[in-house]
C-alpha cells in the first residue's frame, strides 16, 4: 500500500492535496456505507411490505375459494378470478394436485392445466405459505385447506418493478448526497488545509529570507495553536541566531584586528632581525679589519718579514698577541655563525668534495695541537667511501674541526681518533677521545648555545660553548644526526650520520 | 712577463682603502722580492695600473670613490691593460662571496684574514686555478 503510494509520487503531492484527497476518500467511504447500509433497509421494508400485500391477497383468496376448490366448482373460480382482474397483479389457483385451473389477465380465466406445477407442489409439500422473489416479480402462494384438507393453491404474482423505481430513487438520492458531502467535505478540507499551509509556506519564505541573509524578517503569528508555536518559536531563534552573527561579525572584526596587529609585530621582528644581521654582519666586518692588520703584522714579525729580527722574548711576547687575536677572531666567527643560525641565514654551499684530502688537511693543521699535549692522533677513511661526494667542504672542515679541538681540549692524555666510514647510502664520521667525558645531565644540553658542562670549566678549558653549538645546526642543515657517547673520565665519543650523495646522484638530480 | 713560480718577477699593484692592510700586503710582497705600487681606491688603482703596468693586483673590494668591482669592469675594458690577473682580498667572507667574485671575471679570490706565511703561495694556487 505504501508502496503504491510512494510509486504514485504520493510524498511529492502538496499538503493541500494529500489531506483534501485523504477527506474526500474518508467521506466517499462513509457516504457510500450508509448508502448502501440504508439501501438494504428500504428494500426489506419494501419485500415486507409486499409480502404483507401478498397475504393479504392470498387470504382473501383462499376465503372465497376454499368451497368452490373443494366443490370443483369451475364457475365459482371463475367469478373469483375475474374480481381481482383488476387489482394490478395477477392471481393463480391450482387444485390438489397442483395443476393450474386458473389465472387472471385472460378473457377466459380457466385453462384446467393436465400438468402438475412444480411450485405449486412445493406449497403443498411445505404445507405453509411460499414467497419466491424472481427478478422481476414476487410468486405467493399458500395451499388451500378445508379443516386440515388440502383442496388446492392460490397464488399471486405481484410486479417488483415499483419496488425497483423507490430502490432507484433511494439510490439516486444517495448518490446526490454522496457527491454533495464530497465536494463540501472538499472545500472544507480546502479551507482547512490552507490553515496549515499558508504559515508553513509563510516559514518557508521566511527561512529562504534568512537563508539569504535578510535577519529582520519576521514569520507572521497564525493558523492553529501549534503552527503559532512553531511561528513564534521561529521567530525566537532567528532573533537568537540574529545576535550571534552579529557576535560573530564582532569577533572576526577583533580577530582582523589582532592578525593586522599580528602581521605588523611580525614585521616589525623581522625588521628588528634583519638589523640584527646587518649589525652583526657589520661588527664582523669592523673586527676582523683591525684583527687581520693585528695578526698581519704579528705574522709579519714572527716570520722575520720585518727589518729586524726579534729577541727570543720579544718573539714570545709576539706569539702571544698572535695566539690570542687568533682566538678572539675564532669567538667572532662562531658569533657571526651562530646568528646568521639563529636568523635561518645559513646557507650550505654544496660541490663535489674529496674527503680524503679534506681529512688530510684537517689532519695536517691539528697535528701539531696534538704534539703539543703528546696524544696520540690517527684519521682514517674507510675504502668503500667515493672519491668525491657532494657537500659544503667549509662547514664540513669546521664541524671536524670543531669536534677535534673539543677533544683535543678536553684530553690531557691517550688519544683523539679521527674515522670516516660509509654505509647504506649514508656516511659517518666519528671523533673519539680519550678526555674527561661527558656526565649524563650534560648530554642533553651540550648541543645548545652558550652550554658547557659547568662554568669552572669554562675557566679550566676557555671557549664560550658555541662550538658544538654550531656544529649541530650545520648537521642538522645537512640533514644528518649527530650522537654522543661518553662516560665521566674515560672519553666521548661524537658520530655524525650524514646522507651520501655521489656527484652522479647530484648531477642526475640537477639536469 | 709574470713568472707565477717566482715572485721577484712580480710587479704587484695592491689597491685597499685600509692604509694597514695596504702596508702589511706590501711588507709580505716585497719580502719575497715582488716590485710593489699602491692605491688606495679603484681610481687611483686604475691611474697606478695606466702608468706602472702591473703584472699582477691585488684587490681589496669595498672602497670609497671606485670600488672592485668597477674597477674591475674599467680594467678589462682597456686593452693594454685587460690581461693583467686581478685577485680580490676581501674580508667579505661570507657564503656565495667567492662564486660571486669568480663570476664577476676576477682571478682569483682570498678572504681575510690574510694567512701572512702562506700568502704567496695562496697567490700562486689562484693564478693556477
Amino acid at each position: 500500500m505504501i508502496d503504491n503510494l510512494k510509486r504514485f509520487g504520493w510524498s511529492n503531492w502538496s499538503l493541500v492535496v494529500q489531506l483534501t484527497v485523504t477527506r474526500i476518500l474518508l467521506i466517499a467511504v462513509t457516504v457510500i456505507g450508509i448508502t448502501w447500509v440504508s439501501l438494504r433497509r428500504e428494500q426489506a421494508n419494501f419485500q415486507a411490505e409486499l409480502e404483507n400485500q401478498a397475504d393479504l391477497a392470498l387470504n382473501v383468496l383462499e376465503e372465497s375459494s376454499a368451497n368452490a376448490l373443494y366443490q370443483l366448482d369451475a364457475d365459482s373460480i371463475e367469478e373469483i378470478v375475474l374480481e381481482f382482474e383488476d387489482t394490478g397483479f395477477v392471481v393463480k389457483i391450482y387444485d390438489e394436485n397442483g395443476r393450474l385451473i386458473a389465472e387472471t389477465q385472460h378473457d377466459n380465466p380457466l385453462r384446467f392445466s393436465l400438468e402438475t406445477d412444480a411450485f405449486a407442489m412445493r406449497v403443498l409439500q411445505e404445507d405453509s405459505t411460499v414467497y419466491d422473489w424472481q427478478s422481476e416479480q414476487l410468486v405467493a402462494a399458500k395451499p388451500v385447506r378445508i379443516g386440515r384438507v388440502p383442496v388446492g393453491v392460490a397464488s399471486v404474482v405481484f410486479s417488483t418493478a415499483p419496488l425497483d423505481a423507490k430502490i432507484a430513487d433511494v439510490q439516486r438520492s444517495g448518490v446526490e448526497v454522496a457527491l454533495l458531502a464530497m465536494l463540501l467535505g472538499a472545500i472544507v478540507s480546502i479551507v482547512l488545509s490552507r490553515t496549515i499551509t499558508v504559515p508553513l509556506t509563510d516559514l518557508a519564505k521566511a527561512t529562504e529570507h534568512i537563508a539569504q541573509g535578510n535577519w529582520s524578517h519576521q514569520v507572521p503569528v497564525h493558523g492553529s495553536a501549534e503552527l503559532k508555536k512553531v511561528g513564534t518559536s521561529f521567530n525566537a531563534m532567528v532573533g537568537q541566531l540574529r545576535q550571534r552573527e552579529a557576535q560573530i561579525v564582532k569577533t572576526t572584526g577583533d580577530l582582523a584586528v589582532e592578525v593586522e596587529e599580528r602581521k605588523r609585530a611580525e614585521e616589525a621582528a623581522r625588521n628588528a632581525n634583519q638589523l640584527k644581521s646587518n649589525f652583526l654582519a657589520n661588527m664582523s666586518h669592523e673586527l676582523r679589519t683591525p684583527l687581520n692588520a693585528i695578526i698581519g703584522f704579528s705574522d709579519v714579525m714572527l716570520l722575520g718579514m720585518g727589518s729586524d729580527p726579534l729577541t727570543s722574548k720579544q718573539n714570545d711576547q709576539v706569539t702571544r698577541i698572535r695566539d690570542n687575536s687568533s682566538r678572539l677572531l675564532t669567538l667572532i666567527n662562531d658569533i657571526l655563525d651562530i646568528s646568521r643560525i639563529e636568523s635561518g641565514r645559513m646557507e650550505l654551499v654544496n660541490r663535489p668534495v674529496d674527503v680524503r684530502k679534506l681529512v688530510q688537511n684537517i689532519t695536517n693543521q691539528m697535528q701539531s695541537l696534538a704534539n703539543e699535549k703528546k696524544l696520540e692522533f690517527a684519521a682514517s677513511v674507510d675504502d668503500s667511501l667515493p672519491p668525491s661526494i657532494v657537500g659544503d667542504e667549509k662547514r664540513l672542515e669546521q664541524i671536524v674541526v670543531n669536534l677535534l679541538s673539543n677533544a683535543f681540549k678536553f684530553t690531557k692524555a691517550g688519544s683523539v681518533i679521527l674515522k670516516v666510514t660509509c654505509e647504506n647510502q649514508m656516511w659517518q664520521l666519528t671523533v673519539r677521545d680519550t678526555g674527561i667525558g661527558i656526565p649524563p645531565h650534560a648530554q642533553e644540553t651540550i648541543f645548545e648555545p652558550f652550554r658547557q658542562v659547568d662554568g669552572s670549566s669554562t675557566r679550566e678549558y676557555g671557549g664560550v660553548g658555541l662550538g658544538l653549538a654550531i656544529t649541530h645546526e650545520l648537521v642538522r642543515l645537512m640533514n644528518g644526526q649527530i650522537q654522543l657517547e661518553s662516560k665521566r673520565g674515560e672519553g666521548s665519543t661524537f658520530t655524525i650520520t650524514l646522507p651520501l650523495i655521489s656527484v652522479e646522484q647530484s648531477v642526475k638530480s640537477a639536469g | 712577463m709574470l713568472d707565477v713560480n717566482n715572485p721577484k718577477s712580480w710587479r704587484v699593484l695592491i689597491v685597499d682603502d685600509e692604509a694597514d692592510n695596504l702596508n702589511l700586503v706590501g711588507i709580505v710582497m716585497e719580502f719575497h722580492g715582488a716590485e710593489v705600487f699602491k692605491a688606495g681606491d679603484g681610481l687611483e688603482g686604475l691611474e697606478k695600473a695606466r702608468d706602472m703596468r702591473p703584472n699582477l693586483i691585488l684587490m681589496d673590494l669595498s672602497m670609497p670613490q671606485m670600488d672592485g668591482w668597477t674597477f674591475l669592469a674599467e680594467l678589462r675594458g682597456e686593452d693594454d691593460l685587460a690581461r693583467i690577473p686581478v685577485i680580490a682580498l676581501t674580508a667579505h667572507a661570507m657564503d656565495g662571496d667567492r662564486e660571486r667574485v669568480i663570476d664577476a671575471g676576477f682571478d682569483g679570490y682570498i678572504s681575510k684574514p690574510l694567512q701572512i706565511a702562506t700568502l704567496v703561495q695562496d697567490i700562486e694556487r689562484q693564478l693556477y686555478y
